[in-house]
């Protein structure tokens, strides 16, 4: 382990990640009452919608670092670009996984090609995709070049998936309204987003230093053969 | 509670899941940063601050 302020920082930011995560979930399980309409099964938006949320952030930011690589041409972008990928790909299979358990007692289906579904899925090809490419280049600015041209186009389907249940008429739900949503509902999700967006900080630091160090490692082993 | 088997399957692979990757991410971390320190300490001049511990297991 790293011995370093910053790894300080990156192990409070964890425990409380994970006192949060931990809270959110008792929440959702025993204390918020269940749904009217879907019954228990609805306990899964908890953690269904925060993962699908969390996984746009994390293209977002991948979106963001893209750009700003491609004008300043500094490795330090392409990092967090890398590491939020990788952690967004992470809450893409969780939302899918989560989704497709909440479908069957509800849809009566694991799977249906259905607009959101088939969109998320290009969504997690993109990038998985976007991690593959890296691997094709060995210099690491000609890499980022590639990653960001992926980086940005990809994104272009992120806008598609959010609007694909207003635009076609899908199985998957449309987004609720706070208006249309119990107080408690609402402040659980909220809740359970927060906890999300904890782990997300705590997993980026974590990932973006291992970046650094790889790419440090990287740059010796190639100047020294 | 109904459809317990599906809430008790997601609540666990979402932590499962978190705990895995953020458990990957710190040794893969560790592994890096011992590396760095072993290739520091066998090239004289190319120190830079890096500090770790024994490898992970």
């Amino acid at each position: 382990m790293i011995v370093t302020s910053k790894s300080g920082l990156a192990n409070v930011i964890g425990i409380a990640a994970l006192a949060l995560f931990l809270v959110g979930s008792f929440v959702g399980l025993f204390v918020v009452p269940a749904d009217g309409m879907q019954g228990d099964i609805q306990r899964l938006m908890y953690v269904h919608v925060p993962a699908a949320w969390l996984a746009f952030l994390s293209f977002f930011v991948v979106f963001l670092m893209s750009v700003l690589y491609l004008i300043q041409r500094d490795l330090r972008w392409d990092r967090v670009a890398q590491s939020s990928a990788e952690i967004g790909v992470v809450f893409t299979v969780l939302t899918l996984a989560l989704g497709s358990m909440w479908g069957k007692p509800t849809w009566g289906v694991w799977w249906t090609w259905d607009p959101r579904l088939t969109t998320t899925a290009i969504m997690l090809a993109i990038y998985v995709g976007y991690l593959a490419i890296r691997s094709f280049a060995d210099d690491p600015d000609k890499r980022a070049r590639w990653a960001a041209i992926v980086g940005i186009i990809g994104f272009a389907n992120v806008p598609i998936v959010y609007l694909s249940v207003i635009w076609w008429r899908t199985l998957h739900q449309p987004p609720s309204s706070p208006r249309s949503v119990s107080p408690e509902i609402l402040w659980t999700l909220m809740f359970n987003l927060a906890a999300f967006s904890v782990i997300y900080v705590y997993l980026m630091m974590r990932r973006i230093r291992l970046a650094k160090l790889e790419g440090e490692l990287e740059q010796r082993m190639a100047y020294h053969g | 509670m109904d459809n317990l088997g599906f809430i008790v399957a997601g609540y666990s692979l979402t932590w499962a899941t978190l705990l895995w990757y953020s458990w990957r991410t710190n040794r893969r971390l560790g592994v890096a940063a011992h590396a760095l320190s072993e290739w520091t300490e066998s090239s004289d001049g190319l120190t830079d601050g890096y500090e770790a511990d024994a490898p992970p297991a």
